[in-house]
């Protein structure tokens, strides 16, 4: 995996971390920006050399599964009109009206992101809804040391203006503080994990 | 409307020798042509002709904003009333053109302002128009009378009470799909009491609370009220009071559909509706369920026109209401529906041209199936006169569109997006191909076609080599080289709107389009495999074509990301913001 900083082999981190993809299957690298990335080495070839935001084993392993094995979280795909996207909560009923929205920035990509965070239930959903819009994965999250074997790092605003590491905190405690969302360059957030 | 003086052509000695064609007669003739197309070739007959056009025309169309400047158009079109204009391409609907790139309206407003202070209507696609803008307009047009803004952005609810508070003969305010801030419903409350001629009001995706009251005055006193379509605030209770005041209208989107009702609030809605004997037109429904559809019942048979796509129905609750729609015409709907629903649709709706099937949940995967090929298929089956669709679904097979093109042979409008890119027929596993090219082999009408999945470069063949009236195609994640979109470029006369996303076509299919694109309106290319020299040669040897181009950070110096290329007569932009670069 290129975009992953291997700390400590022997954990087989590999087998852990939270990525896009079934088991067992090799994803090609995925566009770390969500828009207009070149075409990577091992693309399928039904792509042709043509670059492509998208992740590439999407729809050539049917024959190996029955669904497609995940969606690409591309901007502007499937081309469905923002102001539709907000009439469909429709089923929700409960907190439908009180949704708490908060933009989700990463380092390097043009677009930032709204996620609304009542529609996750823990921290596993929210990463993991995370990787699949920003095509990254978190590795593995340990309250000693934060996030181990990946480049980037999900972190937060809260309401005292401090950036913090996600997953500190109780889950309620993070949805009722945090403002704003930013994935950072593994490099940069260094010394966010180490506060205990 | 007086055309006779101020001709700038020579009186006419010669045409009164050489045909004995009276103006008068001529002008009388060309007041009764409206379409675009029909006085622009009415203007290319000769000199006279382009003359007593140019003189008579009151609406002008402007497809791309750029391609003209209001300076020009003033000059030829000395007498116009409306305008229609639009902006950005179309894929800044999909986020894939940044804020700020352009379209706006100001510019032209300050130019109308001096050149048509008559102004009555202005309908704007894709524009920015800011508060000032708005409040520019509503003061300074005083004979205003429509507005309509559709995908537009840049401006908020105080735009809007500008326009309520001034345009004393406002008929039309239909405010669309668009990306503003909604700083509160007050200015719905800012139209006079004196206020009575609104014939056309659309506030439906506006999200803040308008005050009722204030509604069902303006209602109550609007007599011509043609049109009404609000927002989720209204309630079951507020339409029913609405309704009894304008049993007149042809056209409603209901507020919130879901309200606790007593059983005679439940009767007296039923009422309201049963006495809206013009209804043609219904959308809204939102949180609809099954307690109260059973109330449209009575409007349901005059309806031709049902847009669902607000409601996520299930297949029961749509079918138990389609039964009543026999007349119905256009269809859109949710594909909470399922397959299911659809057959119902089939069974129901024998005069049906047009539906639309949006994705409730586009983002989600471990969703409910949708909509699959059965469900089209069901529907062309029992709807032969169907020439629209926009479908979106998760799974196609060529044999389903091959049917579908049979029992559907008058198609105009195509739009199959299938949600997963690249994907194959999911029972033969093979590209999607022979799903396109029946497409373009049986509907000779064809004038709008978007492809999906799996592609290889023979769906383009197929589109160059039959699709002979297209008009507008819409492309992504597909085809295998530059043949492609030689193909289509080469094999399309009427081609006018290319869009292509995420496609391996690189120079030489650009460039093979020289000659084309003066005679499109606009191609976009967004992530393919085109440089930035190709487009500087471009550029270079077509100079009346404007090509930008915007780049993506972190992508290399020598590739074009996003390219966009449109014939102008006004020459490159003068308003690019940095990101957008003009070669």
């Amino acid at each position: 995996m290129e975009n992953m900083v291997v700390y400590d082999k022997d954990l087989n981190l590999e087998a852990t971390e939270l990525r896009l993809g079934l088991p067992g299957t090799k994803e090609a690298t995925p566009s770390l920006k969500m828009s207009n990335k070149r075409a990577l080495p091992d693309m399928n070839e039904e792509s042709g050399s043509g670059n492509s935001s998208v992740v590439s084993d999407d729809g050539k392993s049917s024959d190996r599964e029955t669904a497609p094995a995940r969606k690409a979280q591309v901007v502007g795909w499937p081309p469905v009109r923002s102001y539709r996207k907000s009439c469909f909560q429709t089923k929700k009923t409960e907190a439908e009206a009180g949704g708490m929205f908060v933009k989700v920035s990463m380092d390097g990509a043009p677009y930032l992101r709204k996620i609304d965070l009542k529609g996750y239930k823990g921290y596993p959903e929210l990463l993991k809804g995370l990787e699949e819009m920003f095509k990254f994965s978190v590795g593995q999250y340990s309250e000693r040391e934060g996030y181990n074997g990946s480049e980037y790092v999900p972190t937060y605003e809260d309401k005292d203006g401090d950036w913090m590491l996600v997953g500190d905190v109780p889950w309620d405690m993070f949805i009722s503080s945090c403002k704003r969302l930013r994935i950072m360059k593994g490099s940069e957030a260094k010394g966010l994990g180490c506060h205990l | 409307m007086d055309s006779k003086k101020q001709k700038d052509s020579p009186q006419s000695n010669e045409s009164t020798r050489t045909s004995p064609f009276p103006d008068e007669a001529l002008d009388r003739v060309l007041g009764l042509v409206k379409s675009h197309k029909d006085r622009s070739s009415v203007s290319l007959v000769c000199k006279d002709w382009y003359n007593a056009e140019r003189w008579s025309r009151t609406h002008v169309f402007i497809g791309n904003c750029y391609s003209v400047s209001p300076e020009i158009v003033a000059r030829r079109f000395p007498n116009i009333r409306s305008v229609t204009l639009k902006g950005k391409p179309r894929f800044s609907d999909f986020n894939l053109v940044p804020l700020n790139w352009g379209a706006d309206i100001h510019h032209w407003l300050v130019v109308f302002a001096s050149k048509y202070p008559f102004l009555e209507e202005l309908r704007l696609k894709r524009m920015t128009i800011s508060d000032e803008s708005l409040e520019f307009l509503a003061t300074t047009f005083t004979n205003f009378k429509a507005l309509s803004l559709l995908s537009c952005d840049g401006f908020s609810t105080d735009g809007l009470a500008a326009i309520a508070t001034h345009c004393k003969n406002l008929t039309e305010l239909d405010i669309q799909e668009n990306g503003i801030d909604d700083l509160g419903g007050g200015w719905l409350s800012c139209f006079p009491e004196n206020f009575t001629s609104l014939e056309v009001l659309n506030f439906a995706n506006l999200n803040s609370d308008v005050s009722f009251d204030a509604l069902e005055r303006l209602v109550n006193r609007c007599r011509s009220l043609k049109v009404l379509k609000v927002n989720k605030s209204i309630t079951l209770e507020n339409l029913q009071r609405l309704l009894e005041r304008a049993p007149q209208l042809i056209e409603l989107c209901t507020g919130s559909f879901n309200q606790d009702l007593t059983p005679r609030q439940y009767a007296e809605l039923e009422s309201a509706f049963n006495n809206c004997k013009n209804l043609n037109i219904l959308a809204g429904l939102w949180e609809a369920t099954s307690l109260y559809l059973p109330v449209l019942y009575p409007v349901c048979t005059n309806l031709t026109f049902l847009n669902l796509s607000y409601a996520a129905l299930q297949s029961g609750e749509l079918a138990k209401l389609i039964a009543h729609c026999s007349n119905l015409r256009r269809l859109w709907v949710l594909d909470t529906v399922e397959d299911k629903g659809l057959e119902a649709v089939g069974s129901s709706c024998p005069l049906l041209e047009e539906l639309r099937v949006f994705p409730a949940e586009p983002f989600e995967q471990d969703v409910a199936p949708g909509v699959t090929e059965r469900g089209f298929v069901a529907v062309s089956y029992g709807c032969p006169r169907l020439h629209y669709v926009l479908y979106f679904c998760r799974q196609m097979t060529n044999a389903a569109v091959a049917t579908i093109v049979q029992n559907c042979p008058d198609f105009t409008h195509f739009r199959l997006c299938i949600m997963n890119p690249g994907q194959p027929d999911y029972l033969t596993d093979e590209p999607m191909d022979e799903a396109f090219g029946a497409v373009v082999k049986n509907c000779a009408k064809l004038q709008r076609l978007a492809v999906s999945g799996l592609l290889t470069d023979l769906t383009f063949e197929y589109i160059g080599k039959y699709a002979k009236n297209l008009e507008t195609l819409s492309v992504a994640f597909a085809g295998r080289s530059d043949l492609g979109m030689q193909c289509v470029l080469s094999g399309c006369p009427k081609l006018r709107k290319l869009e292509i996303r995420d496609c391996p076509f690189g120079n030489e299919a650009l460039l093979s389009g020289l000659e084309k694109y003066e005679s499109m309106r606009s191609l976009w290319m967004s992530a393919c495999n085109v440089t930035m020299n190709a487009c500087r040669r471009l550029a270079k040897q077509m100079p009346r074509l404007n090509v930008e181009v915007m780049k993506d950070e972190e992508s290399d110096d020598s590739q074009a990301d996003k390219v966009y290329v449109y014939r102008s007569v006004a020459g490159p932009r003068r308003d690019a913001p940095p990101f957008v670069m003009t070669l």
